[in-house]
């Protein structure tokens, strides 16, 4: 048995690692499952529970750091041979041990799902799970400053809300992300910036006595201000999140009768991709096509300045569309919009005369966009919900009864029809 | 073993706790008795390096302990059982006696034997799966000892030992202290039975001075008719009082 075994054995926090373990698992598991088969959707969802595990873990930080103190060993401690910061950070690694290891487990639980497939995209993975273990570390250094400078009674609750309070009300400063889209990606420097600043954090917490030794007890405190301050600043001048370079002629692209590509990382949506682009090779010659649609952040952002500020540029990009959360109704969607966009004539609607667009227009075109997206996912119930107005609600269960008309043919007559009569009529350009 | 206390002053804040006090330690048992205040937990302190001399010197085999480095070099040394030593409940009483063997330095490959020693001595072998907050008040203090003792410390420090036990424990206690052998053992007590039954040697201490510094026989031979007390060493330990607090 080693030192580090024997306070893992005895942390006061050992009773939550089953628990924790179960938690994240389960968080991973029964939040969604679309980041099977897709590396960073894999990191970015097995990092979430660090959001879980960090509130807790401040908490359970703050408990364990004063434990000593409420336990009364203090002067026991004080006359050890061992080195008090050597104490000090086998009490840190096992508090650590107790909250890491349940995420890394949830983080190797994912990782073993999603390696059957073994899709492109690994080291993006891992750039997720530097994310939540910062969030963990974070947790824990500021846990273990509130157990030890503010003793046993409040500090728990102080650390687990003060880490909501960062993670919630600093939230720009992106401690835990929902998603791993595939344009974009952890950054390494900001995050090993990151990484290293909590860890010496948590090296200064080596030197916070829990009581007795006042000038050093200042000493430290002295220390940590500064390195806390420049986490901050790091945080806030850096994300950790930033766009990826656009894989150029490594994405993959489906041909048809319009070219459409996404990300490498999203191979796995390829079957249903194809199946879509079967069916825009099926639409009526009335609907026109884009030649080229792309998955968001393929071609690199353009911008340009107006009056000093610089805005970005779409007019000249192909349509895009977004992979939401692994949902075919989120790409069928824009991939619909593009097209019906094309076919009545308009790219931005800002250009429209809105003045000449009358409701019952805008009614059916709305038909037509429920229609198409209904019609390109193969039919069903959109796994969406909006709120909508009850017109526009409207509008769109009528699109959605054409597209349940087992008939394509009376569907494709309906939307024809829609469109000979609407074209021209529908966002006519200002004067 | 040598342990040397040298014009030792100690204090806390403005007060000064011991004054001026010479004493040389040797193995065996020797008991610290003296009333409330008179700096007995102050002098253990200091033996076990927790409080650094404000002023003379403390020599521990060839350490001058000057400061926490100093003290660390022989800690090693060193078994320190507080009064009020503190422990987690859950833990058990083999980790907890493993605990101080870490905390002492004992090497990880010798905490088996080390802890298995300790707990025999005080005669908890059998507990040692069971959880500290679930031992009876005496069984603690045993384990207490465990704590103090494991690792075979040269200097062995106990702090009102005998506090809370029955009259049993009481017997069992000075049975496991006498069996400590060549290690220099430092205890503060307030019961003179436990003096007589055990320890080798007495220091009277008041108001942070040694008032009488000799063997049991010796301080036995000042206990004078008329004064309070049971026994003679009751009775010597009343004498050795100032003027003042002899009459009850």
């Amino acid at each position: 048995m080693s030192g580090l075994w024997l306070h893992i054995r005895n942390s006061p926090i050992r009773w939550a690692f089953p628990v924790l373990v179960v938690l994240d698992v389960a968080v991973l598991f029964l939040r969604n499952r679309y980041w099977i088969g897709d590396w960073p959707e894999t990191g970015a969802a097995a990092q979430v529970p660090a959001y879980l595990l960090g509130t807790v873990g401040a908490g359970a930080a703050a408990w364990a750091a004063s434990a000593s103190t409420r336990q009364g060993v203090e002067e026991q401690l004080r006359a050890a041979r061992v080195h008090p910061a050597r104490v000090e950070a086998y009490r840190i690694a096992a508090t650590l041990f107790v909250l890491l290891v349940p995420y890394l487990i949830g983080q190797a639980v994912a990782f073993a799902v999603t390696a059957r497939t073994f899709p492109p995209g690994l080291h993006l993975w891992l750039g997720y799970v530097a994310l939540g273990l910062f969030a963990i570390l974070l947790a824990v250094a500021l846990g273990w400053a509130c157990g030890r400078l503010l003793g046993p009674v409040f500090s728990a609750f102080t650390a687990a809300l003060g880490f909501l309070f960062l993670t919630v009300g600093l939230g720009r400063f992106e401690f835990i992300v929902v998603s791993g889209r595939p344009e974009v990606a952890v950054d390494p420097m900001p995050m090993a910036l990151r990484l290293g600043l909590v860890v010496a954090l948590l090296l200064i917490m080596l030197w916070l006595p829990g009581s007795g030794a006042p000038r050093q007890r200042r000493r430290s405190v002295a220390a940590l201000l500064p390195v806390a301050l420049s986490l901050l600043l790091v945080m806030g001048a850096t994300a950790a999140v930033a766009d990826r370079e656009p894989p150029g002629d490594d994405a993959i692209c489906l041909d048809g009768s319009m070219r459409l590509c996404i990300w490498p990382e999203h191979e796995k949506y390829l079957p249903q991709l194809r199946e879509i682009n079967a069916r825009i090779d099926e639409l009526p010659d009335s609907f026109i096509r884009p030649p080229l649609i792309i998955e968001a952040g393929l071609h690199k952002k353009q911008f340009i300045v107006i009056n000093g500020k610089e805005y970005l540029n779409y007019a000249d990009d192909p349509p895009f569309f977004y992979v939401l959360e692994g949902s075919p109704w989120s790409y069928a969607g824009d991939i619909g919009s593009a097209i019906t966009s094309k076919t009545f004539g308009f790219q931005d609607l800002r250009a429209c005369d809105w003045m000449k667009i009358i409701e019952p227009d805008q009614a059916r075109l709305a038909a037509i966009s429920k229609w198409m997206e209904t019609y390109l996912v193969g039919g069903g119930r959109p796994d969406y919900h909006t709120s909508a107005s009850q017109e526009s609600q409207q509008a769109w269960a009528k699109g959605r009864a054409v597209a349940a008309d087992p008939s394509r043919a009376n569907q494709f007559r309906w939307a024809e029809g829609e469109v000979s009569d609407l074209r021209g009529r529908y966002c006519q350009p200002r004067n | 073993m040598s342990v040397v206390l040298d014009a030792l002053s100690q204090g806390y804040g403005t007060s000064t706790v011991i004054d001026s006090l010479s004493v040389a330690l040797r193995p065996g048992i020797t008991a610290l008795l003296g009333p409330n205040g008179a700096g007995k937990t102050t002098l253990l302190r200091t033996l076990a390096t927790v409080m650094p001399p404000r002023n003379g010197r403390i020599r521990i085999d060839d350490v001058e302990i000057s400061g926490e480095r100093s003290a660390r070099r022989v800690r090693d040394r060193i078994g320190y059982l507080p009064q009020e030593f503190g422990f987690d409940p859950k833990m058990t009483v083999a980790d907890f006696v493993t605990y101080a063997a870490w905390m002492r330095g004992v090497p990880a490959t010798q905490w088996r034997r080390s802890v298995g020693e300790a707990l025999e001595m005080v005669d908890l072998t059998d507990r040692r799966r069971a959880k500290m907050g679930s031992l009876s008040g005496g069984m603690r203090r045993r384990a207490g000892i465990a704590w103090a003792v494991v690792g075979r410390p040269r200097l062995v420090l106990l702090d009102e030992p005998t506090v809370g036990l029955d009259p049993r424990q009481r017997l069992q206690f000075r049975k496991i202290i006498s069996g400590l052998g060549e290690t220099v053992v430092v205890l503060s007590t307030h019961l003179i039975d436990d003096v007589a039954a055990v320890c080798d040697r007495v220091i009277v201490m008041h108001a942070g001075a040694a008032r009488f510094d000799g063997t049991v026989a010796e301080m036995e031979a000042l206990g004078r008719d008329g004064l309070p007390g049971h026994s003679r060493l009751e009775r010597a330990y009343m004498h050795l009082l100032p003027e003042g607090e002899q009459q009850l």
